[in-house]
């Protein structure tokens, strides 16, 4: 380890290594902070040539990395590796390319989500995933985690909107995947690299997809007496043939927090709101709200509310969209589960949780993405009650297999990360994960590259949703 | 016993097939990925997925359907048409009898790809057999998911070298209410390129586009009925020029001959190229030269190619031209060709998923080889 | 987040340090609207970085030495107790934490003195006067002086307008709407006497009483600001004394006075009972100008026949974020005749000014001053309205640095007839 630091202390100045713990004390969790440790050290990278010599240091010396931008991760999946370092990509922040004609951008790693789509607005583009953490989160966490948002109906993910990527692999071998088309010759090789949750190596640079900025939106609220109503409601929408942008639910408790937050207007007194907004061009989505209004008012709606200009969307969405956070203001700890089911599920789902939630004492607000049946839960706690986390990382767990039973998935957008490692083989078979770690050894045969993340086994630590993680009884790791 | 080498075997469990891999060093190519009636002939298949043709779940109210590789492409549209509902990325040949494993393999998308997607964002989950014969299941079966490596999406395009694909999971749409296909005859492609560029640069999402070579800018637009005349007005004062509306007959026969190529040769070599909108106007100059059959489609972003000529000096041209694209049908010396920059990275999955090098690697040559049957199977023989 | 801060070694502000933490779910939302961040990009250099720092810090699992750099480099410009989600009441953990902090602290005898000058001259107009006068003289040989007194003197301005003295009332126009005391500060006395005379014009005009007490001194903000409580506490006694309780609000027209001034319960949290309420009632009644006027119904000057004018509103951190007000300004500079207002780009973003934050972090304030200027220029503005006396120096000596100067004025002197 000594003679790897020195040698990266030839890579990097001073100001751009922290060794020291005041420095590193800041990066030992991303967005879970259930979960932390201290790196080795950190790197701040300026350019591609840099991180290319870092990794063939670490696969020289086989020392692991975590190649992190803003550390939203809500699985964990950029927590780092005490025996390794952090390489922090949030210089490499350029745009290098808009190009309106073909409707794609290249971009370095570390830019911001939002900023993509603020650069593309002059020339009538957007970046269309759009996680809620949009604003702070960068194109290579979304990249590397297959991030969602409220629109993946209609839009998909992250992986649908990346064309091309150049990255270095674990051991500093530059490779050039897809290119600058939405096709592709041979296998998709970009879209195995995206959502791979950084066990491939680091993306250099990326070559995504925009769309046209819709020409209208119509935004609508609906309120109901109980979040059956609201499932209801969007099985009805869907039945009818529309295709909305986005459909999401969230309830009472949800409700209250975003409202604090940020005084979105939301009505007070529904157990449940549906946000429904359609876009595109102006007289299909014209044509398109007269169907939708038909459909919600054979519901129980109890109020129904259009936001009247673009202001008042963008603050429904800006409550939506600091629910998550805003939740912190009712209960001093939560996790936030991210399972899915089947949408015509979604009502016994809810069901389920409120039962499980009520069997375990614990509060749980929903906030989800109703269109694709990507549910939400946010188990409150007080982590300083004994006992009060590892309740509530059961009572998680128990939702997560119930996804499973109904024919679902473990994670919709957030990733495995390290929180969710001890589901994927109730997800996958022995020969699946086989399948898996053979090609993870095959581009990086040290296990370098975001050791611990997604992958359960050997190179992962055996973290388990209750009682005391071994790592934690060997003081390795400590939760917040 | 000895099956000659033009008798595909027809196992019939996933047992079989696995025994079929474990058994056998060399699988060319894997799987039913042949479009059996096509005029195109697309590489002889040694192992037929015929038995696995079933519809494994079909969930409209999810927008998802599940399907073994061997069903035929038309059967899931006319299951998916009786709910109102489609694949949104428009897969070609269909008409051909082609399965929906081929669609996976080759990575085959048609026009209407232009406005949501082409097949790889619409596959939510594959199972396969990998080159030590086992069953691999990645992915899910709903629209949403991101558990594991998104093998899914790697299989498409990989025409069988990772593996035989035995099901799919297929994200689906409801289809539209109604359609309306109109023509812009520009008198020359350089028009009609630079109107294909405004309509990139407007709000406008049409279903489809495509191009010919001599000028004609064919449109699809989707939506509710109520819209088409304004949205076909906007179109027409965007690009200054009257477009002319096809009859609903007229629209099918176009966009059918068109996802079928009916109007290429059946005969000599046929290549999809990914290209851009801008890219295809220097590639238009120079295919121009040589006479060749060509169709932009995905507004751009896919150009069929008839060649007649020298595959090497396609692969050239294309070289030159930075595009890299994959062989459809014709003897070449490899299914990949133009530039090949995805082969590093490709070659260590491949590595992994068929360490043997069972099945053919589309950037290498490959002679047919021979598969093995076994007796108690009791394959049947063609 | 979990903690393992025990409260009892840290007195009664203890509990408000630890609320904020335990509130803070480390989301990141506050990232992009720090402005340290955002020019440095670095964790601890961030909102939720420094809440882990302090945790730890006063867990005892890290000296208050270690992490000093980056709590010294936080403006305190709240922009992310506006961005946060969660509700974290940031300054109610940073202030706290400074004071604690500065306690156990060693500061180089040349640190000393500059805080020292700092604190004895802004807060006295006269002192200001002369050192301002001195500082001109100074002004050749700036860059050759420790960085900190470098920046003070460049910051000064080459020239101070004539020194201005106020009565001690100015009664209402026609009839009379309500009464209320001015504070007139003490920088801002000194550098712009025109901004308080323009609010009591506006106010009088309105059917405003006005009175100055001439015993009231500094607010104390600075000294809170970079944790000096003790001064603080001083100069928040003197003007409880000085102040009239039979006025209906204490208007301020500097956003870093008012926000001070609004927090002075926190100054006295573990003190007295008596002084507490005193600062309670006092605080109650503390209102900026423009707050006060949008309360009231402000009636516009008549500018039927003055020309059009252009006016981007850059929002005061000290208003916009740590007193929440942003729609008041913009309302009364909207019912003004002529007036067009532009929005900048990065509204929350400081200016750099952050009280003495420009003399203590320049490189910083610099970076941050030069980037607040390029957003106002691109609005193409003919004028800059601000609430702080602190952002309108800054901008202005900025905009002067990248040789296109900006007009910057306080919003109330376009509320003034024209």
């Amino acid at each position: 380890m000594t003679s790897f630091i020195e040698k990266l202390r030839q890579i990097y100045p001073p100001e751009r290594l922290y060794e020291d713990e005041a420095r590193l004390i800041p990066y030992v969790s991303d967005g879970l902070t259930a979960f932390r440790e201290k790196p080795a050290a950190v790197v701040m990278p300026l350019n591609s040539e840099e991180i290319v010599e870092t990794l063939k240091l670490c696969h020289e010396h086989q020392v692991p990395f975590v190649a992190r931008g803003s550390g939203t991760s809500l699985s964990g999946g950029s927590l780092p590796i005490s025996e390794g370092i952090v390489i922090s990509l949030n210089r490499l922040n350029s745009i290098l390319e808009i190009d309106p004609d073909n409707r794609t951008a290249r971009v370095q790693p570390g830019v911001i989500n939002a900023h993509l789509s603020a650069a593309g607005a002059p020339h009538g583009l957007y970046f269309a995933p759009d996680p809620s953490s949009q604003s702070v989160c960068t194109i290579g966490g979304n990249l590397a985690f297959n991030s969602g948002g409220a629109h993946c109906l209609k839009y998909g993910m992250t992986s649908n909107h990346i064309l091309g990527i150049t990255a270095a692999l674990p051991d500093g071998e530059v490779v050039q995947l897809g290119n600058d088309s939405l096709e592709n010759a041979g296998p998709d090789c970009v879209g195995l690299f995206v959502g791979s949750e950084g066990l491939f190596g680091v993306a250099l640079e990326i070559q995504l997809r925009l769309l046209p900025i819709p020409e209208t939106y119509r935004t609508m609220l609906a309120s109901y007496d109980s979040l059956e109503a609201a499932g209801d409601a969007v099985a009805a929408v869907v039945a009818s043939g529309i295709l909305p942008g986005a459909m999401e639910i969230m309830d009472k408790l949800a409700i209250e927090a975003a409202e604090a937050a940020v005084n979105a207007g939301y009505p007070q007194d529904a157990e449940a709101l549906l946000i429904i907004e359609l876009d595109g061009e102006a007289s299909a989505v014209d044509a398109e709200f007269e169907a939708l209004t038909a459909s919600i008012e054979k519901t129980n709606a109890k109020e129904v509310r259009i936001a009247q200009d673009n202001d008042e969307r963008l603050l429904i969405w800006k409550g939506r969209k600091s629910a998550f956070s805003a939740v912190g203001r009712l209960s001093p700890d939560y996790l936030v589960q991210d399972g899915v089911v089947p949408r015509s599920k979604l009502g016994e789902a809810l069901k389920e949780i409120s039962r499980l939630g009520a069997e375990a004492g614990l509060r749980v607000a929903n906030v989800f993405h109703a269109g694709d049946g990507n549910l939400h839960p946010l188990i409150l706690f007080d982590g300083n009650e004994a006992g009060a986390l590892e309740c509530a990382e059961e009572l998680a767990g128990k939702i997560l297999r119930y996804c499973l039973k109904l024919g679902g998935s473990i994670t919709g957008e957030h990733g495995v990360g390290v929180e969710k490692l001890s589901f994927m083989p109730e997800m996958f078979s022995e020969a699946d994960l086989n399948a898996f770690k053979r090609i993870r050894k095959a581009i990086d045969p040290h296990e370098i590259s975001n050791r611990g993340k997604m992958l359960p086994g050997k190179e992962a630590p055996a973290l388990s949703h209750s009682g005391p993680h071994p790592l934690e009884k060997a003081g390795i790791i400590s939760r917040m | 016993m000895e099956d000659t080498p033009h008798q595909p075997i027809a196992p019939k469990t996933l047992d079989e097939l696995q025994s079929l891999v474990r058994e056998n060093t060399a699988i060319h190519p894997t799987a039913a990925f042949e479009i059996p009636h096509s005029k195109f002939k697309i590489q002889n298949s040694r192992i037929s997925l015929a038995a696995f043709n079933n519809i494994v779940e079909y969930q409209p109210e999810e927008y998802t359907i599940t399907v073994e590789a061997g069903a035929l492409v038309s059967d899931i549209q006319a299951i998916l048409a009786e709910k109102n509902q489609y694949l949104p990325f428009d897969p070609p040949f269909a008409q051909n009898g082609a399965t929906i494993g081929s669609m996976i393999a080759n990575g085959y998308s048609g026009p209407g790809a232009y406005r949501y997607g082409i097949l790889r964002d619409f596959i939510l989950g594959v199972s396969f057999v990998d080159g030590l014969g086992d069953l691999i299941k990645t992915g899910g079966k709903v629209v949403k998911n991101a558990a594991g490596f998104d093998i899914p999406k790697l299989m498409v395009g990989s025409c069988g070298s990772l593996g035989v694909i035995t099901e799919a999971t297929f994200k689906i749409f409801p289809k539209s209410p109604a359609t309306r296909s109109i023509v812009f005859k520009f008198s020359s492609f350089s028009e009609s390129h630079a109107a294909l560029l405004k309509l990139g640069r407007s709000h406008f999402t049409p279903d489809s586009i495509e191009l010919n070579t001599g000028g004609h800018l064919f449109i699809r637009l989707t939506g509710q009925a109520a819209s088409m005349d304004q949205r076909v007005q906007a179109l027409e004062s965007l690009l200054g020029e009257r477009p002319e509306t096809q009859s609903e007959a007229d629209a099918f026969d176009s966009w059918d001959s068109s996802v079928n190529l009916r109007d290429f040769p059946a005969t000599g070599i046929l290549v999809k190229i990914a290209t851009t909108p801008t890219g295809i106007a220097s590639l238009n100059n120079a295919i121009a030269p040589h006479s060749a059959n060509l169709r932009y489609s995905i507004g751009g972003f896919a150009t069929w190619i008839h060649w007649d000529n020298d595959i090497s000096d396609l692969s050239e041209i294309l070289q030159t031209l930075n595009l890299s694209a994959q062989v459809v049908q014709g003897d070449t010396p490899s299914r990949i060709i133009g530039i090949t920059h995805q082969q590093p990275f490709y070659q260590r999955v491949k590595q992994a998923l068929d360490p043997e090098g069972k099945f053919s690697d589309p950037y290498r040559r490959t002679e047919p080889r021979q598969v093995r049957g076994h007796d108690r199977f009791s394959l049947p023989r063609q | 987040m979990l903690h393992q801060i025990s409260d009892t070694d840290l007195g009664p502000s203890g509990a408000s340090m630890i609320k904020p933490i335990e509130a803070c779910v480390h989301c990141g939302f506050c990232l992009p609207t720090c402005p340290t961040y955002s020019t440095m990009g670095d964790e601890m250099n961030s909102p939720r970085g420094r809440i882990f720092l302090m945790k730890e810090t006063l867990e005892g699992k890290i000296e208050p030495s270690e992490i000093e750099p980056f709590i010294d480099n936080c403006l305190g410009c709240l922009a992310c107790v506006t961005s946060c989600p969660s509700g974290v009441e940031y300054g109610e953990l940073i202030s706290p934490y400074r004071a604690w902090a500065e306690k156990k602290r060693e500061r180089s005898l040349s640190e000393k003195l500059q805080r020292y000058a700092l604190l004895k001259t802004i807060p006295h107009p006269s002192r200001f006067r002369t050192a301002s006068k001195l500082a001109s003289v100074f002004k050749p040989v700036a860059k050759y002086l420790p960085k900190g007194f470098g920046a003070m003197i460049e910051l000064t301005p080459d020239q101070l307008p004539a020194k201005q003295a106020f009565n001690e009332k100015y009664p209402a126009h026609g009839d009379r709407r309500g009464r209320v005391a001015l504070l007139i500060g003490c920088a801002q006395q000194a550098l712009a006497p025109s901004i308080n005379a323009a609010a009591i014009r506006v106010l009088n005009r309105n059917g405003i009483e006005v009175v100055v007490p001439k015993s009231q001194g500094c607010c104390g903000s600075l000294a809170m600001h970079i944790g000096e409580s003790k001064q603080a506490r001083k100069a928040a006694l003197k003007n409880f004394d000085a102040f009239p309780a039979d006025v209906d609000a204490i208007i301020t027209t500097a956003a870093g006075c008012g926000s001070g001034m609004k927090e002075y319960p926190i100054l006295f949290a573990e003190r007295d009972e008596t002084d507490l309420n005193e600062a309670e009632a006092f605080s109650i009644k503390v209102m900026d100008i423009c707050e006060y006027l949008d309360q009231i119904g402000f009636i516009p000057p008549d500018a039927s026949d003055a020309p059009p004018i252009k006016v981007a509103y850059h929002d005061a951190c000290h208003l916009a974020h740590a007193q929440k007000i942003r729609s008041a300004p913009r309302r009364l500079l909207q019912s003004v005749p002529g007036i067009t207002l532009l929005e900048p780009a990065e509204w929350e973003i400081c200016c750099g000014s952050a009280g003495s934050y420009n003399i203590e972090h320049s490189d910083t304030a610099k970076e941050l001053g030069r980037r607040k200027v390029a957003n106002l220029q691109a609005t193409g503005a003919d004028l800059i309205a601000t609430g702080n006396i602190g952002c309108l120096s800054q901008i202005e000596f900025h905009s002067r640095v990248q040789q296109k100067p900006l007009r910057v004025v306080h919003t109330i002197e376009l509320l003034d007839e024209r």
